[in-house]
């Protein structure tokens, strides 16, 4: 093998992608030849370095929501039915107008309270499915507060469980329906829950049944399958967390009481 | 025709896959386009193509794979024209080789800065390949079929692109080794 095919075949014969006939005559050329073997170590060097320098680019969470919102609402229109009208596109709109206005009249006869029990527990559902997993991965409190410095509005102070035997485990940004959300995730005694840090400045909640204690307000709602509890510390005014979990209503209560 | 349950399955399946590949579309779709906002934009519009089409898509198959040739055609067929051109350097003489001994972690951390800017400014064919195989860790012959080439034109970009890549290293770091 001469000097001119050697190079041009060593990117590949460090690559792993010569056949082997080609990678026998490779490792026989730096065997008798040491300029040859020096000019290998150099390139696997420096393939080495880009290989552990190029960096990957993470997608936005928002983006994975956003594309998710999307294709959710391409699966939805699939579902229109067409009608032969003599111009069936025009059916195809006016059906869409009946169901946009049907929309309109459901939604604004009800009230504008925040579903917060609903989407905390479909979006636990979804973490438990593996949708949603820590952005940063610590049971350290101070390490979580730094983190989310910046990233919400509002300042983050997860909770300190640990004294009821509730460990931290990591924390993510996240969205409940619009609102932008601190997701911290916890473990105890084998049950996972999920707490949402939320901004609850002028908002109104869903109902719930009333469980508060002392200066917490807090409210529980079951269902399937999970309990969820929103509370409401009058300290930090402005900042509640809702918590869901598979654990009974009333170790839920006194774990967070 | 799909049944309701099939279409829900199918949709389920799609997202699923779409989820677990995002992060390597976004990736690509960043060494595309070079701007944030703009590979936003080209997953999105990725992904809802990759669904139209998902009645195409092989079981079995490498899904990520197709969804990257999905991504790079759209790129190629609607983004090039608005995606930002890298700035056209002349390159200077040959500065010398990275020798063998090994840099220290100062000069690997000039050489990681030094390397992000020298990718971007390569021609996207030599970005493109660089992302598939240093990144995504395709094979040649994965990374031909994304790029609808040859397996000889990828060890030839790959070539080109990392003699680009030495050409531009900061001098600093060539001087001190």
């Amino acid at each position: 093998m001469d000097e001119k095919q050697f190079r041009e075949n060593l990117q590949a014969y460090i690559h792993n992608e010569l056949d082997q006939t080609l990678a026998i005559q490779m490792k026989a050329k730096m065997t008798e030849d040491p300029l040859a073997r020096l000019e290998y170590e150099k390139e696997k060097r420096f393939d080495g370095l880009v290989a552990k320098h190029m960096v990957q680019e993470e997608a936005p969470y928002e983006l994975r929501e956003q594309v998710v919102a999307s294709l959710a609402k391409k699966s939805w229109l699939s579902w229109i039915p067409r009608f032969d009208f003599d111009f069936p596109l025009l059916g195809r709109f006016a059906t869409v107008g009946l169901i946009a206005v049907f929309a309109v009249v459901v939604l604004t006869s009800s009230t504008n309270a925040f579903p917060i029990f609903k989407a905390s527990i479909e979006r636990h559902i979804d973490c438990l499915g593996g949708r949603y997993s820590s952005e940063v991965q610590t049971d350290n409190l101070e390490e979580v507060t730094k983190w989310f410095e910046g990233r919400l509005s509002f300042p983050v102070r997860p909770p300190d469980l640990s004294v009821k035997g509730a460990k931290l485990i990591g924390a993510r940004l996240c969205h409940l329906k619009e609102k932008p959300v601190a997701l911290l995730f916890y473990e105890k005694d084998g049950h996972r829950m999920s707490l949402y840090m939320i901004d609850s400045t002028d908002m109104k909640f869903t109902k719930g049944k009333d469980v508060s204690k002392g200066d917490k307000e807090m409210y529980v709602r079951n269902e399937q399958g999970y309990s969820s509890l929103l509370c409401l510390d009058k300290r930090h005014s402005g900042v509640g967390c809702v918590i869901v979990t598979d654990m009974p209503e009333s170790e839920l209560i006194e774990l967070m009481s | 025709m799909l049944s309701a349950a099939q279409k829900n399955t199918s949709t389920r399946d799609f997202e699923e896959n779409l989820l677990k590949a995002m992060d390597s579309m976004y990736n690509l779709a960043y060494r595309l386009t070079l701007n944030h906002a703009n590979a936003s934009d080209l997953v999105q519009e990725a992904s809802l193509r990759a669904f139209r089409f998902y009645h195409k898509f092989e079981e079995g198959t490498n899904f990520k794979g197709w969804i990257l040739t999905i991504l790079r055609n759209l790129f190629i067929n609607d983004y090039r024209k608005k995606a930002k051109e890298p700035v056209k350097i002349d390159f200077d003489e040959y500065q010398g080789m990275i020798g063998t001994t090994e840099l220290s972690g100062a000069q690997e951390e000039i050489f990681g800065e030094s390397l992000q800017v020298a990718i971007d400014k390569l021609p996207e064919e030599l970005r493109t390949v660089l992302t598939l195989y240093y990144v995504e860790g395709f094979a040649y012959k994965e990374i031909a079929k994304i790029m609808k080439t040859p397996i000889g034109t990828v060890m030839s970009r790959l070539h080109t692109a990392k003699n680009a890549l030495k050409k531009m290293l900061d001098p600093k770091v060539q001087a001190e080794i």
